[in-house]
């Protein structure tokens, strides 16, 4: 086994004595190195140097106690670290830390369901909860609330709300419904926000603003502190669930569907955060590339069509639920099926209505109910030996501008030899476009040519006005620099915060492109 | 019928071809002499060579058909705790993958065989 990346400016013996600091804080067993590290690595790295991203070590806390503990330590010893909570981050990193040798804080082992209120709807729970877990426990105690969930549902419920994840049921803006976080900061000081601020108070997951300054999202997509309680709401049992599916045949179809729902969606007749998935992006669940086309470059039209009709989908496909009362539903489904009828082409269908046994309406069917599930891991399986990276900037719900990014990605990933699978994800009001740039792990070149093809989009997308919400750890810098307007006032703010906060830049170094001091100048 | 390692081994090897290690194909046979064949193998019915190959990796074990979708795999795999880890299979990546990343109790091998298809045994 090589040697370990160490920490910038530790040396072996340095660094032994914080491993030492932290052994005493959460036992023999519970801080890894060497070959215990496999865990802690990008699965779907596309970095031009293989230890961009490598840690030396990971320390696993079983309680706020320690956390607090353990970031006194890496004060004292100068060891940055990385905070993951189940390290499911696939697409964006997984569990890897933005800056090689830095210490992953693992908060796996603290997984306690705190609370679950029925009446009110909600859960307060630590940050190795996985939606799994939080899905179990409710089902074995009979309590009649919902979840919302990611597509990834062994992540964590904290996790994926603190880098603003989505899911696919009403509740779907997951940092929109936590409500009261307990933080530890840099420092090791405890804080709870929120009501949660007020001793005896019994509405931290009730009210999430409390008294002053809102603080909640200086600790989502951060470097700040380490998020080790968070309250979520959960969405009481529908009296009624309608799933559907809407398929369109054309690629440029995408520019009226967009226009058609986005009336639909301000004015709450689509009730969920509803998706519309590109052709690839459906077909992968249960079809490989190589069953259509195993030539170079991206799917050629003609297999696209066979791809289409053999799966019984569209180049566009809609998903959308509905919930509540049956007279509701029904007003709500005339409204939708009347709207989109005007699309020529369109065909609309129920889960009964679906011949295949794992067909895609099915299974999101379970993902808009909050049924966690892993299947959307079947697009690695595209090219054989897959791995993915997001790409996801955010556009008004308009149709010329879902065509104009779509056109935009599409070309640039033909040119490079990938093909384009997307989903455009509806918030309250904007598209999330997340494309999933699809490779093979195994092949050095389409990893280089990811790497290429990704800077490119992330520039163009800048240039014609489009932010992304969240990216990979390789393009933190990167996006960060995006956000540049007044001479980048954003991003200044952010390093004015994080050196008040974390003087020593103990915690998530380079996290979202925000650098403490002592390591800007790298 | 193949019922010792060595035999088992080599009729892997065979199967495999020259495509898969013979790590795997050994691992995934019980045939380093440390560990009994898989009593679970499973396999992507979406490709026929795969039911062919998972069928002579099971030996007496139980063969279980799946498509690309890990889902009910991993929680059956969690389901059954720390007991017997011995599966095998012959399915796309995402398989695999997911139980590379569950930190399972004992040693996953994997190997590409074709453009679609992975080899793997937890022993």
């Amino acid at each position: 086994m090589a040697d370990p990346i160490l920490p910038p400016g530790l040396n072996v013996a340095d660094f032994e004595d914080a491993l030492q600091a932290f052994r005493r804080i959460v036992g023999r067993d519970h801080v890894y190195t060497g070959d215990e590290l496999s865990s802690y690595v990008d699965p779907y790295s596309i970095a031009e140097d293989p230890n961009a991203h490598a840690t030396p070590a990971a320390v696993a806390p079983q309680s706020a106690e320690e956390v607090q503990a353990i970031l006194r330590a890496a004060n004292q010893h100068h060891v940055p670290l990385w905070p993951i909570s189940c390290g499911k981050n696939h697409g964006y990193g997984g569990a890897a830390p933005r800056m090689a040798g830095t210490v992953v804080l693992d908060l796996n082992r603290m997984n306690r369901v705190l609370e679950v209120n029925v009446e009110s709807g909600y859960a307060l729970v630590e940050p190795g909860v996985s939606y799994f877990d939080l899905y179990r426990h409710l089902q074995e105690k009979g309590l009649k609330l919902w979840l919302d969930v990611p597509d990834a549902g062994w992540g964590s419920v904290v996790g994926n709300a603190l880098e603003r994840g989505v899911g696919y049921t009403p509740y779907g803006d997951h940092f929109m419904m936590q409500c009261g976080m307990e933080v530890v900061l840099p420092s090791g000081d405890i804080v709870r926000t929120g009501m949660g601020a007020m001793p005896g108070n019994n509405t931290w997951q009730l009210f999430k603003y409390g008294y002053g300054p809102y603080l909640d999202g200086m600790f989502s997509q951060s470097n700040f502190g380490v998020v080790t309680k968070m309250g979520v709401w959960l969405m009481p049992e529908p009296p009624g669930y309608r799933p559907y599916m809407i398929t369109f045949e054309r690629e440029e179809d995408i520019e009226q569907v967009v226009e058609v729902l986005r009336p639909l969606k301000v004015n709450s007749v689509i009730q969920n955060a509803a998706t519309i998935r590109s052709l690839v992006l459906v077909a992968c669940i249960n079809a490989t590339k190589s069953q259509y086309h195993t030539g170079p470059g991206p799917l050629p039209d003609s297999a696209a069509k066979k791809l289409m009709a053999d799966q019984d989908i569209g180049m566009w496909n809609f998903y959308g639920a509905l919930y509540g009362p049956p007279p509701i539903m029904d007003t709500l489904w005339t409204i939708i099926r009347d709207s989109f009828s005007t699309i020529p082409g369109a065909r609309f269908f129920t889960p009964e209505e679906r011949k295949r046994d794992n067909d895609v309406l099915k299974h999101r069917a379970l993902t808009m109910r909050g049924v966690p599930r892993l299947t959307e891991y079947s697009l690695v399986n595209w090219v054989g030996g897959g791995g993915h990276i997001g790409f996801s900037p955010v556009s008004p719900i308009k149709g010329a501008e879902a065509l104009k990014q779509y056109r935009m990605v599409r070309d640039r990933l033909h040119e490079h030899g990938f093909d384009y699978m997307s989903v455009f994800a509806i918030g309250w009001r904007e598209l999330h476009h997340v494309i999933e740039l699809v490779f093979d792990r195994t092949n050095p070149d389409e990893a280089r040519r990811a790497r290429e093809v990704f800077a490119i989009m992330v520039r163009e997308a800048a240039e014609a006005g489009y932010g992304e919400y969240r990216t990979h750890i390789s393009f933190m810098d990167q996006i960060a620099k995006t956000f540049s307007w007044n001479n980048g006032a954003q991003l200044k703010l952010h390093e004015l915060l994080k050196d008040a906060l974390d003087p020593n830049g103990v915690l998530a170094p380079g996290k979202q492109g925000i650098w403490p001091s002592r390591y800007r100048s790298r | 019928m193949l019922n010792d390692s060595v035999s088992r081994r080599r009729f892997v090897r065979g199967v495999l071809g020259a495509a898969a290690s013979l790590r795997v194909a050994g691992l995934a046979a019980g045939a380093e002499g440390r560990s009994a064949p898989p009593r679970r193998t499973f396999f992507d019915a979406r490709f026929p060579r795969a039911a062919g190959l998972a069928s002579r990796l099971a030996s007496d074990g139980v063969l279980e058909p799946i498509g690309g979708d890990p889902t009910e795999l991993v929680l059956w795999v969690a389901s059954q705790a720390l007991q017997d880890p011995r599966i095998a299979g012959v399915t796309t990546g995402s398989v695999p993958f997911v139980l590379q990343q569950l930190r399972l109790p004992g040693r996953l091998t994997v190997e590409r065989i074709d453009r679609d298809l992975f080899v793997w045994a937890l022993v």
